[in-house]
């Protein structure tokens, strides 16, 4: 066993002198090799590399310290939640360990709800919906931007009864949105997608308004 | 197959020729003895490889009704009431839709509507947030947990499925229950389909 232990750490020394007897005298300098370069796939690029896989730049981004409250009381008001899931509405905190904070909405008489969770954890904005849920959905449609934020629509199938609609306040941070339908909404035919777009444009209003 | 007690033996044999006689054992196993603790004596037919979620159960959180095939009638003193109003004859209940029958008193079927819901809240939270972590990234970048990741989040899709499947099942049997008991509650039919206009909201 020693023996070939030996053996091994003989060949690797050969190795290494054969590799460095190629250089020359002189200050180290970094190698461009074609054989050290790996392509990062987008998905995986970090902030610097915000935004990718197609997302498109936050122009003119919120501060952070918007998605810093509660969005139960922040995101939407007790009265806007009447209005848009409707007088029976209840709602909870539905923080998300790897997204950030939330808050869920209820009308358990109608079947209607949402789910509300800012994304300041992921660092990926709205690039992380173009890279890891454009994929997965049958309908991923870009939306005409919410006051001026860009934003993103999908959901599983047309009959779907959900629908998640995401924007992007910065290239590194937003907030995604998922709808239900009720009964009532499901029986008339509506897209959760229309609903999800009205909730994310109140609460883009109302965190422009909190900046 | 195991016996079963009450008139839902002809619903269960009937769910059998329709491909799915686990499911219903199942899923009404689960939601009458298990959550509503009803005095019922139902239990699972497996015969013929029964499972426990049918693809009939709900699509993408949307898809067809599995309890379209079903009727749920409620006897009390006042009469019987299902969904679509009250019966004033025997034969005609479950016999439209070709499927069955399951018959409650009132009182079983105002627990079994108010577990279903609770049920269906419950998965409605579960499926939105699964909904909302589709965006979500892998947690580490080398090429070891790349892969783990790959089929994590495969799994993760299924789940999520199953999750959207087991949303509608409950939405559903919810609906119908609710609506049938709106009947027997109501003066008239109207009252069943009333059930479904509470909340007045955008998203309805």
């Amino acid at each position: 066993m020693k023996r070939a232990l030996k053996a091994v750490a003989i060949v690797a020394v050969a190795t290494l002198g054969t590799a460095c007897s190629g250089e020359s005298d002189g200050d180290a300098q970094p190698v461009a090799s074609n054989s050290s370069v790996v392509e990062v796939p987008s998905s995986e690029a970090g902030t610097e590399g915000l935004p990718h896989s197609g997302a498109p730049a936050v122009a003119n981004p919120l501060p952070e310290s918007v998605l810093a409250g509660d969005p139960c009381a922040d995101a939407v008001t007790e009265e806007q939640a009447k209005e848009l899931l409707g007088d029976a509405v209840t709602h909870e905190r539905a923080d998300e360990e790897r997204l950030g904070p939330g808050c869920n909405w209820t009308n358990s008489d109608s079947g209607a709800a949402f789910r509300l969770n800012y994304d300041t954890k992921s660092r990926q904005g709205l690039s992380g919906d173009y890279a890891n849920s454009k994929p997965k959905m049958a309908i991923f449609n870009e939306l005409e931007p919410i006051d001026g934020f860009p934003a993103v629509a999908y959901k599983k199938a047309e009959d779907d009864l959900m629908c998640t609609t995401s924007v992007g306040l910065s290239d590194e941070y937003g907030f995604v949105l998922s709808v239900s339908l009720g009964y009532e909404g499901e029986e008339a035919g509506d897209d959760p997608c229309d609903g999800g777009r009205i909730v994310a444009e109140q609460i883009v209003s109302n965190l422009k308004a909190k900046a | 197959m195991c016996p079963l007690t009450g008139r839902f033996a002809g619903a269960l044999d009937r769910g059998r020729r329709d491909g799915g006689p686990g499911f219903v054992g199942f899923a009404l196993a689960q939601c009458l003895n298990r959550y509503a603790r009803l005095p019922l004596q139902l239990c699972a037919d497996t015969d013929g490889g029964g499972q426990a979620m049918s693809e009939d159960a709900g699509k993408a959180a949307g898809g067809s009704n599995f309890w379209d095939k079903f009727t749920f009638a409620i006897k009390g003193e006042k009469g019987t009431a299902t969904e679509s109003g009250w019966l004033t004859g025997v034969t005609g209940v479950g016999s439209a839709t070709g499927g069955g029958r399951f018959e409650l008193d009132p009182e079983n079927a105002e627990s079994l509507a108010k577990t279903a819901r609770w049920i269906r809240d419950e998965m409605q939270e579960q499926a939105l947030r699964a909904r909302n972590l589709t965006r979500m990234d892998p947690p580490a970048k080398d090429p070891g947990s790349e892969s783990f990741t790959s089929v994590a989040k495969r799994s993760f899709e299924l789940g999520a499925d199953h999750v959207d499947n087991a949303y509608k099942y409950h939405r559903d049997l919810a609906e119908k229950l609710e609506k049938a008991l709106g009947v027997y509650k109501g003066t008239d039919e109207q009252a069943g389909k009333d059930v479904k206009s509470s909340g007045g909201g955008v998203i309805r």
